[in-house]
């Protein structure tokens, strides 16, 4: 299990593997967040990390499962983007960087980052 | 460095859900599709067979390759480029209030505009001079200088010494210069008209709805509605510069936002080419006075009203009246076309001081018309410079103008370098700053965000419905022909 | 240049002619005439071959007897088979690649020499594919700029030559003002288009070519041929051109022509356009509303639907179009290009429109 959930009435608490989830998806998540909750993060038992998510006073009448649903899509989704992002990301500033000063040798440069041609 | 084991090579896109389940993914060129969960699933996880239908569509927009990489990383450079060419054109927009004195005392800005006596509120013709020198340093080809007030036709020599200058300068600049007065057009007549169709300026107007709508807001100093002048002068200046001459821009209050239909149809009754529904802005000197409800409202009520009235105004096009909103054909651009759509309001980095720039009647410099409003109540964190003390460079290398540009690129922004719709989307630090306090802002918070989230989104929809009529009105506006022009009527070679 | 002599009296003006001035007489049968010696000249043609021919036309004179057609004075159809040689085999190529007959370039630099400036105003290169003769295209292009300055020229080529910037250079530079190119995309995607070009990497060649052509300020058109291979993505197809070469002068979208290669792969390339003109109508909207010039080629307008008319051209050239007996009482007859008069089959939809 990835994931193991406690809830109380005003808030509910995360807590996740750092093997599958990074602290830069756990943070990113929490940010989208930020706007309903107030979030802590801190380091968990073993190879883990707790989240907790507590309403911020003007939003008390949110039905915390919907917050703790959100915010689970919303950490898959980050964890997602960080390893697509470890695909593609030197492409992507291959593209930013051709775009705006044409390389002499695409091909060379398109070989080194995606290993092919 | 990748393994080259997979079936596939991904290229870069961002991801996020949308209706119906499915994900909308979006590539560095602004190309979308939307995919179900279980296809997208198949496709980061490489199952996708590289012969299906899907697949094809993914490799045609370039979201992923089989075979070779280095074209197709050629071809979205040069559309990454293409859609960045905004940048080219650094400072285009040149707005200069010329006095701040007003014939009319509106609600929105009653306590920021001067009376009509008050001419030390005037922009002096030395500094009118010095703003020209500046505006015509620019690097830019393109440049156009809209007169602001106040009413700027109560300092109209100002405005005449600028063109001349502008002018003059141009004969050897050889800019691609245009100007546009923005006024109230009350006091419009008949000579400042032929001058303004002999230097082929172009004029910019508010009417904010039909009678009881303009008139609620939009009041002459003795306390009396503006409207019936309004109409008077619209007709007369229509008549002596021409008609497509004359653009109105409608402020959009919280009695508005029941009323969209009206206001709609009063720009369509005046055959106004186009319509522009925005939010008014949350802050200056709105914010503070007597008629603050009005004024402050929550955005999802704006958000609501747009997508109804929208429609509203789709269905009008497709009975036969044209008539453009303004905002979804900048934002369907950017969706749909390969070229540059630049704005200075919704532009990443900031179009604030990149695109465009104001020049007060004192000749200081702010990177758009918020920042010169904080500055007049007191905060004077946008100053850029003064045209009367200042060089070009000081000015537009100003130390905060690199801060604007740091602070506004959506690809590194918190909330936005992720957001699947950034692309189609800006920043505006200046307004972070004056609503949530630093040029950063908060996106879970911001009402900007919130904005164009939805209405982006909501455009999206429709362009997903892809109904014929709809998308060619939409065409229409994009591409800026009649509804029979864009079904063909014109196009017998 | 032939003169043509169909009574005595013209036969009288052929034994006047000077050399320069005329290269072949063509002799209506009835005739007794006797030549200049240096005058080539055939005898005995019948009156309905000969009815065709004008003065100003020209012709080649096969020692066998055979009188091909060369140019056609006052028609904008004529061309120039630049070569017979391909760097490529489509599938449904109207004719096959094979080796050029020596002098080709000789002879096409004499046929230009003897068309009528004055009443040339389009000219075609064609292939093969022209851009294989190298310097010599840039020779043959400069060539019929300066013989016919008032002629468009239109080349037909599948652009991968252009790949090198300076060739691509050289030849826009020969033509300008007066040449077009006409380039073939098949697909939006690499792996459909080599298919039917027979030629992988041609794809990402010709894409590169195109973007130089762009960078040269080259007005170039795309063209597609319409069968199995083509029909099945063609909104893709529009949406690939829109995005990534939204600089195209004009989009075609063509009928194909059942003669040559088309007619020996006609089993598996062959679509009724019937069967795919909702497909076809869709692609061409989706250019018109983007402000990308379209046009539908080859096809008839009984099978498009109505809102797709304004895009389709009288595009067969004159000496092939036909009108199969069905077309007599149609109503949109004069408007509409007809069937390849060569073509081997023809949609089975055709009808009067009423």
């Amino acid at each position: 299990m990835d994931v193991k959930v406690e809830r109380e009435p005003r808030l509910v608490r995360l807590q996740v593997s750092k093997a599958i989830y990074e602290k830069e998806a756990v943070l990113a998540a929490a940010y989208a967040l930020s706007g309903v909750c107030q979030n802590r993060i801190e380091p968990g038992p073993g190879d883990t990390v707790i989240i907790t998510l507590t309403l911020l006073p003007a939003h008390q009448g949110r039905d915390l499962q919907e917050v703790e649903s959100r915010f689970m899509n919303e950490l898959i989704d980050q964890q997602l983007r960080l390893e697509l992002e470890r695909r593609y990301g030197s492409l992507r500033q291959l593209i930013v960087r051709h775009a705006f000063s044409p390389l002499e040798n695409l091909e060379a440069e398109v070989v080194k980052v995606a290993g092919r041609k | 460095m990748l393994v080259g084991s997979e079936p596939y090579l991904l290229l870069p896109f961002r991801f996020g859900p949308f209706s119906g389940g499915r994900l909308l993914l979006v590539n560095v060129a602004g190309e979308y599709i939307l995919l179900t969960r279980q296809e997208f699933e198949n496709l980061v996880s490489y199952e996708l067979s590289t012969t299906s239908p899907l697949f094809l569509d993914l490799k045609g927009k370039h979201f992923l390759t089989d075979t070779a990489v280095t074209p197709v990383i050629d071809l979205l450079a040069t559309k990454y480029r293409s859609k960045r060419e905004f940048l080219k054109t650094f400072t285009a927009l040149h707005m200069v209030v010329v006095t701040l004195r007003c014939n009319q005392r509106c609600n929105y800005c009653h306590a920021s505009s001067q009376p009509k006596e008050a001419r030390q509120y005037d922009m002096s013709p030395e500094t009118g001079l010095h703003v020209v020198e500046k505006i015509m340093a620019t690097p830019s080809p393109i440049v156009k200088i809209e007169f602001q007030g106040g009413e700027p036709l109560l300092n109209f020599e100002v405005v005449k010494t600028i063109v001349r200058e502008a002018k003059r300068l141009n004969r050897v600049k050889k800019k691609n210069l245009s100007f546009v007065l923005c006024t109230n057009l009350t006091l419009i007549n008949e000579a400042s008209l032929r001058y303004l169709k002999k230097e082929g300026i172009t004029i910019s107007t508010s009417l904010d709805g039909p009678p009881a709508i303009h008139d609620r807001h939009r009041l002459l100093r003795n306390g009396r509605g503006s409207y019936d002048i309004f109409m008077e002068k619209l007709h007369l200046s229509r008549r002596l510069l021409g008609h497509d001459q004359v653009n109105a821009l409608v402020t959009i209050t919280r009695e508005s936002l029941d009323h969209l239909r009206e206001i709609i149809d009063e720009y369509a009754a005046h055959r106004f080419h186009g319509v522009f529904l925005r939010h008014i802005n949350p802050y200056g000197y709105a914010l503070s006075g007597p008629f603050r409800s009005s004024f402050v409202y929550p955005m999802e009520d704006f958000v609501e009203a747009y997508k109804k009235a929208l429609l509203y105004i789709i269905e009008l096009n497709l009975s036969g009246v044209s008539l453009v909103e303004n905002f979804a054909t900048i934002l369907l651009s950017r969706i749909l076309t390969p070229f540059s759509t630049g704005f200075v309001d919704l532009q990443s980095p900031t179009g604030a001081g990149i695109s465009g720039v104001i020049y007060d009647y004192n000749g200081d410099v702010y990177p758009c018309d918020e920042g010169r409003m904080l500055a007049k109540m007191g905060d004077r964190r946008f100053f850029l410079g003064n045209v009367n003390h200042n060089t070009y460079l000081e000015i537009f290398r100003s130390s905060v103008l690199q801060e604007l540009i740091e602070a506004s690129c959506v690809e590194t922004l918190p909330g936005c370098h992720s957001c699947v719709l950034n692309n189609y989307c800006g920043a505006d630090p200046v307004r972070n700053y004056a609503v949530q306090g630093n040029l950063i802002g908060h996106r879970p918070t911001s009402d900007f965000c919130v904005k164009h989230k939805e209405i982006i989104t909501f455009l999206l929809e429709l362009l997903d419905q892809n109904d014929p009529g709809v998308m060619d009105v939409f065409w229409s506006w994009i591409t800026n022909r009649t509804l029979a022009e864009v079904r063909g009527a014109c196009c017998e070679l | 240049m032939i003169f043509v002599a169909r009574s005595p009296r013209e036969a009288k003006v052929v034994t006047s002619l000077r050399r320069e001035h005329w290269a072949a007489a063509v002799v209506a049968d009835s005739l007794d005439f006797a030549p200049r010696a240096d005058l080539p000249c055939i005898y005995g043609v019948g009156a309905a071959e000969l009815a065709p021919l004008e003065e100003g036309d020209v012709v080649c004179l096969d020692p066998s007897g055979d009188i091909a057609l060369l140019y056609k004075i006052g028609n904008p159809h004529n061309s120039l088979l630049a070569t017979n040689r391909c760097n490529c085999l489509c599938v449904m190529c109207p004719q096959r690649p094979g080796d050029d007959p020596p002098g080709l370039l000789e002879n096409n630099l004499k046929l230009l020499a003897l068309m009528d400036a004055a009443r040339t105003t389009a000219l075609g290169i064609t292939g093969g594919e022209p851009t294989l003769l190298g310097d010599d295209l840039v020779r043959l292009i400069e060539a019929c700029r300066q013989k016919l300055p008032r002629a468009r020229l239109t080349l037909l080529t599948n652009a991968r030559r252009f790949k090198d910037l300076e060739f691509a250079r050289a030849v826009v530079r020969a033509g300008y003002p007066q040449l077009f190119m006409e380039i073939p995309l098949f697909a939006d995607n690499d792996t459909q288009h080599d298919a039917v070009m027979g030629a992988r990497g041609s794809f990402y060649d010709t894409l590169e070519a195109l973007h130089h052509l762009a960078l040269l300020g080259q007005p170039v058109g795309l063209r597609t041929v319409l069968h199995a291979m083509t029909i099945g993505r063609l909104v893709p197809y529009a949406e690939f051109i829109y995005r990534n070469l939204p600089y195209v002068f004009q989009v075609a979208f063509m009928g194909m022509e059942t003669i040559g290669l088309a007619s020996d792969n006609l089993e598996r390339l062959w679509v009724d356009p019937y069967d795919y003109r909702l497909e076809l109508a869709a692609a061409v909207r989706y250019l018109a509303r983007r402000l990308v010039p379209v046009s539908i080629y080859n096809h008839q307008l009984c099978i498009l639907p109505a809102e797709v008319w304004p895009y389709a051209r009288q595009s067969i050239t004159t000496w092939k179009q036909a009108y199969p007996p069905v077309c007599e009482a149609c109503r949109v007859r004069d408007r509409c290009g007809g069937v390849f008069g060569t073509g081997k089959r023809h949609s089975a939809y055709l009808r009067a429109v009423g």
